[in-house]
């Protein structure tokens, strides 16, 4: 029985992401959501400069959550479909 | 280990615990977290809460099982408010049912601690004055 044939897997390119701001970041940035076209092979920290360059001059202690999960701020997104921007936070 | 999330822009309205339990536990942990009328030496009308909150439920649910590995109980509710919530009122609620007593106390302490260090939630003062949120 043959094997079907591989699709070769897109190379990671130029999409859109969902990024989200929440508390100090929104004030910040200005936006609570906004679809953005961004290469893959970027990481959350160059995005969030490229939007802000004193961004983490400005809030310390942010985290970045990829699809709902905390993250690496040097990481290449890759695939991701959302990256929320997270100060440190103060539920309770 | 039955595990129960809730977040919620409407008053907590928590139902009393319903005695006789089945016998299965013998303690029952409750806490409250309710709102000061001072945050930061300032007098407060309420505190609004803001929450990622897709993230913040997923998060709390893998916090309670992880939790729940280290000090096995047979149950935990936990319900948070967003929004506007008024001084005095609460913001926080947490039920635990164990077998005994000291993981249940464990579970609430580090409960706590972990979803004012990790999910993703904020709150900022609604002074008295001008009810404007103030992050």
């Amino acid at each position: 029985m043959e094997k079907e044939p591989r699709v070769a897997k897109e190379p990671v390119g130029t999409e859109t992401i969902r990024i989200l701001a929440f508390a100090q970041a929104k004030e910040l940035l200005g936006f609570t959501e906004k679809m953005l076209v961004v290469d893959r092979s970027k990481t959350p920290r160059e995005i969030v400069l490229e939007i802000e360059p004193s961004f983490f001059e400005k809030i310390h202690g942010a985290r970045v959550a990829i699809d709902q999960r905390y993250a690496s701020w040097d990481q290449p997104i890759e695939e991701a479909e959302e990256m929320a921007i997270i100060p440190p936070v103060s539920g309770g | 280990m039955k595990i129960e999330i809730e977040m919620t822009d409407k008053p907590l309205h928590i139902a009393p615990l319903r005695l006789p339990l089945s016998g299965e536990s013998g303690a029952v942990v409750e806490f409250w977290g309710l709102v000061r009328s001072s945050e930061g030496g300032q007098k407060i009308a309420a505190l609004h809460y803001e929450s990622y909150i897709s993230m913040a439920k997923g998060l709390l649910y893998e916090i309670a099982q992880e939790l729940l590995k280290k000090y096995p109980c047979q149950r935990l509710e936990v319900f948070h408010r967003i929004g506007p919530v008024a001084v005095g009122e609460p913001s926080v609620f947490l039920r635990i049912y164990s077998t005994h007593r000291s993981e249940a106390f464990q579970l609430a302490q580090e409960f706590i601690n972990r979803l004012k260090s990790d999910v993703p939630i904020w709150k900022y003062p609604l002074l008295a004055e001008k009810e404007e949120p103030s992050p």
